[in-house]
């Protein structure tokens, strides 16, 4: 049912008003208000709603929230597409769902057209219960742990089942508090089925860790040393981290494949996410098409935003890169400084052991003592140096990895735009030639095919512009993100290095005495 | 590292090494020395030396009988800047993989280990003269006298092979001897002092051995550790040069923050091997000195015994006595001189080891207090204007 109306001329400076509207808390009031609900965090990019409202009327922002233009608003609703309105069809084959789905936003902001809607009611009504929730600012009521790390099975077919705790006060789970267990390929099938719903249309959406066979092996093998402890730690602990980046996307929140992941006590085996398996094959196998066709691309940009950002995340890629790497030397010498303390400790020990001047021997057998408790500060040091820094460093570069991927899909997507744009034309020239040529018959048929490409450019170009608006709000709020996650980060490990610096100071100082007491 | 032994007052000799210079690979040390002593020509005297001089010096001392019951002070250590050239010498090579800044701040860092070599090698040269210097016997020794005033090159020319195989030689009985020390030749000792003495130092000097090892891993991987601050702090910088500017102060605040903890961290590193691995170092070179003390003592006692056993089986034949008696009489001069000396020696060498131990470890304790207070308000400093900023 979809209204035929033009949309007017959009130029860029439509976009800041797009902003400023998700901004203002003026679009809720009004809407919300007649939802009877209670005051509103002012937290836009948290409502999913908000999202699909604003995305699904493309170029024409300021119709959108005015109440007086509600009557436009609504018509203007079928027009376009959203594809961030899962709760409307769960999808949960790992299939590409169709591109644009019919959104109208307007059920969500306007009550009172509900008969008018093209979607369901029971959708709207969770998204309302949703936007009351958002309302009260417990959006990002939702906490996830990923614990209890256990062997399940023996020698090759063996693996790690994880505990994924959840707590939260969003109606939209069945219970506050609630955990399940989940192994790792569980979380690969999770990110598969995201990725293949999400990725294409311009979400950013967190990459899954990285499989590991030899780490794996070592555990499945049984064999319990440190380093098979250790490997098991990094990847729970990057499981967490993935879980809490995702649950904190506010699209990706909503998505029923998330839901059931972190609720439900069976999930089917994700089996395509094994290294060899067919579709693991096939997985590769089109990675590196994607890489040949992306350097055959070649697009006009002619928005000057997107091309500063590849640049912009070019950049970044590089320099993440280069941090990680010395900070991951920077983890590996500290290790080693460990080690060499813990043992220079024990032959000092050994010394104040042999020597035959009492208290000489007992100053010495003290600072065996105090270099024993500085390894053990060096190890926690090196633990931080892994888990808060480097390991956030690693998050970040697979992350811009993601925001790359999207924007080759925008590539991607223009680029089929263009084609069918070309593939008009040609069926455009062989109908004027038919109409030279007298055919009725075969006439009929190409003016059907026009009508068909004309459908498809018009398509192409919606689907263009809606990925470049997802993407730019997007990238906006992954920034965002970055720079509260850095920021948080430094934090954290200067405080790591504050506490080492004064436990070194308390070590000393309780051995100065010592050493002074020697006569 | 040590303290010089008090000197009678009117013997006033002050020996140090003024001026050192790096060329090609020689050290040549420049060693002034202000003495009253008649025996000096001039109040002030100044030569210049180098390494083998010094080699050359200690083995007279050794090979001197008639300080066989004195701990000759341990040579110094060949100055070894092999590591430290090599590394600069790669780092010159044109590592690509450096920026400019990176490479600056390596540059800059291994011209510091260098000159910490080199001041190590003059101290360790300075250490060594002023031992003699301060040993009431010793100080008296002609060659000392020599090198110290005799302006000419010394000209030692570096052991020929046939002297380096007789010292090698003479090391192999010397350790087939060591089983003397050991107690497995069945010699007995009568006075406990030497007997504890014995047990003690052998053990000491392996321990200690260890544990100079040991500290050097440790110094050598705090080394490292700094040297990754470096790659750290400069991509930092490039980061916050590039960044968004919300995150553009946190970067380039960090890139200072860890440029100045590197040149902590590269201090803890270099105390830690003063303090630490050269006191250990010194002392595994003074033991073994000690127990080469022990050693011929023990053989003044074997000697001794011998010439018991050679004047009784003279008086058993009545044949030749007087001249084994009179030996006998100089062999246990010799074993009493030597012990009594060989005493006095222990003694001052364990007050020598508990003081310069009790030195470097109250001035390591000191300046790793002192290293962790500034690493932790210049981390605490950043983290109130990053705090400030977020």
């Amino acid at each position: 049912m979809a209204a035929e109306r033009e949309p007017p001329p959009l130029g860029e400076a439509r976009q800041p008003e797009l902003e400023e509207l998700e901004d203002g808390e003026d679009l809720f009031t009004s809407t919300v208000s007649t939802l009877e609900s209670s005051p509103l965090s002012p937290e836009p990019a948290s409502l999913p709603t908000e999202d699909i409202s604003i995305n699904s009327n493309g170029p024409k922002p300021a119709e959108i929230i005015l109440d007086d233009d509600r009557e436009d608003l609504f018509a203007e609703a079928t027009e376009e597409v959203s594809l961030d309105s899962p709760e409307r069809e769960p999808i949960l084959s790992p299939d590409p769902s169709p591109a644009i789905t019919p959104v109208t936003p307007t059920t969500l902001v306007t009550p009172r057209m509900e008969s008018k809607s093209v979607t369901a009611p029971v959708i709207f009504d969770r998204s309302r219960e949703e936007i009351e929730e958002e309302a009260n600012g417990d959006v990002f009521d939702i906490e996830i742990n990923v614990s209890d790390p256990e062997k399940v099975g023996d020698g090759m077919n063996a693996y790690m089942a994880y505990r994924v705790t959840t707590k939260t006060s969003l109606s939209m789970f069945h219970k506050n508090e609630f955990s399940v267990k989940r192994r790792f390929s569980d979380f690969l099938g999770l990110h598969s089925k995201l990725a293949t719903k999400y990725l294409h249309v311009g979400y950013i959406v967190p990459p899954a860790p990285e499989k590991s066979i030899v780490g794996m092996t070592k555990v499945k093998v049984g064999k319990e040393d440190s380093s098979s402890t250790e490997f098991v730690e990094k990847r729970r602990a990057a499981l967490e981290r993935y879980l809490q980046r995702t649950v904190k996307h506010p699209t990706l929140l909503q998505d029923p494949d998330l839901r059931q992941f972190l609720e439900s006590s069976e999930l089917p085996r994700a089996v395509n996410t094994q290294a060899l398996s067919g579709a693991g094959i096939l997985r590769m196998v089109n990675k590196a098409a994607d890489a040949v066709n992306k350097m055959t691309i070649k697009m006009n940009e002619s928005d000057a935003w997107f091309e500063e950002k590849q640049q912009q995340f070019e950049n970044l890629d590089q320099q993440l890169r280069k941090l990680h790497a010395s900070v991951e030397a920077l983890v590996c010498h500290r290790k080693e400084l460990s080690a060499n303390t813990a043992a220079f400790a024990k032959s000092a020990a050994m010394l104040g052991n042999s020597e035959d001047h009492t208290a000489l021997s007992r100053a010495l057998s003290q600072l065996a003592e105090v270099e024993e408790k500085i390894d053990q500060l060096h190890q926690e040091q090196a633990f931080a140096d892994f888990y808060v820094f480097s390991e956030l460093l690693g998050d970040y570069i697979r992350l811009i990895a993601a925001v790359k991927g999207v924007l080759d899909h925008r590539m991607k997507c223009w680029q089929k735009w263009q084609d069918a744009q070309v593939t008009l034309q040609k069926k455009r020239e062989a109908e004027a030639k038919l109409q030279l040529a007298n055919k009725p018959d075969k006439l009929q048929q190409a003016k059907d095919e026009i009508k068909e490409w004309e459908t498809k450019v018009q398509q192409g170009e919606r689907d263009f512009e809606q990925i470049s608006k997802t993407i730019r709000k997007e990238v906006g709020r992954f920034e965002k993100e970055r720079v509260k996650d850095f920021k948080t980060v430094i934090i954290k490990y200067l405080e790591s290095l504050v506490q080492t610096q004064q436990q070194l100071i308390k070590y000393w100082e309780a051995f100065l005495p010592e050493a002074k007491a020697i006569a | 590292m040590e303290e010089p032994m008090e000197m009678p007052p009117g013997e006033e000799s002050k020996v140090e090494i003024s001026d050192a210079v790096s060329e090609r690979d020689k050290v040549k040390f420049t060693v002034q020395t202000k003495s009253s002593l008649p025996h000096f020509t001039r109040p002030a005297l100044s030569v210049v030396r180098q390494h083998e001089d010094f080699v050359w010096l200690h083995d007279t001392f050794s090979e001197n009988d008639e300080y066989a019951g004195i701990i000759i002070p341990p040579a110094p250590s060949r100055p070894d800047f092999e590591a430290s050239r090599e590394k600069l010498q790669r780092l010159g090579e044109g590592n690509s993989t450096l920026t400019r800044e990176e490479f600056a701040k390596m540059k800059q860092e291994l011209e510091g280990e260098y000159l910490a070599i080199f001041k190590k090698t003059v101290a360790m040269h300075e250490v060594f003269l002023q031992r003699l210097a301060a040993h009431p016997v010793l100080r008296r020794d002609h060659n000392f006298y020599v090198f110290l005033e005799y302006d000419q090159d010394l000209s030692v020319r570096g052991k020929n092979r046939k002297e380096l195989l007789g010292g090698f030689f003479r090391n192999i009985v010397k350790s087939a001897d060591e089983a003397l020390i050991t107690g497995v030749s069945g010699l007995k000792e009568v006075d406990e002092f030497f007997e504890h003495e014995r047990t003690f130092l052998l053990e000491y000097n392996t321990r200690v051995r260890d544990t100079c090892l040991k500290a050097d891993r440790v110094m050598r991987a705090h080394k490292s550790l700094a040297e990754d601050y470096i790659p750290i702090s400069v991509a930092l910088s490039s980061l916050g040069t590039q960044e968004v500017c919300q995150l553009q102060m946190s970067f380039l605040k960090l890139a200072e923050l860890f440029e100045r903890l590197r040149k902590l961290e590269g201090r803890v590193a270099s105390d830690e091997d003063l303090k630490l691995s050269d006191l250990f170092k010194y002392y595994m070179r003074d033991s073994q000195a000690a127990k080469d003390l022990l050693y011929r003592r023990l053989r003044a006692l074997a000697d001794y015994e011998n010439a018991n056993k050679a004047l009784d089986r003279a008086r058993m034949r009545n044949k030749e006595v007087k001249p084994a008696e009179a030996h006998q009489q100089l062999c246990c001069q010799r074993f009493e001189q030597l012990s009594a000396s060989a005493k006095q020696e222990l003694t001052d060498f364990k007050s020598r080891r508990i003081s310069a131990f009790r030195k470097n470890l109250i001035e390591l304790a000191e300046l790793e207090l002192k290293h962790a207070k500034a690493s932790s308000l210049l981390l605490r400093n950043t983290l109130i204007v990053l705090k400030g900023d977020a």
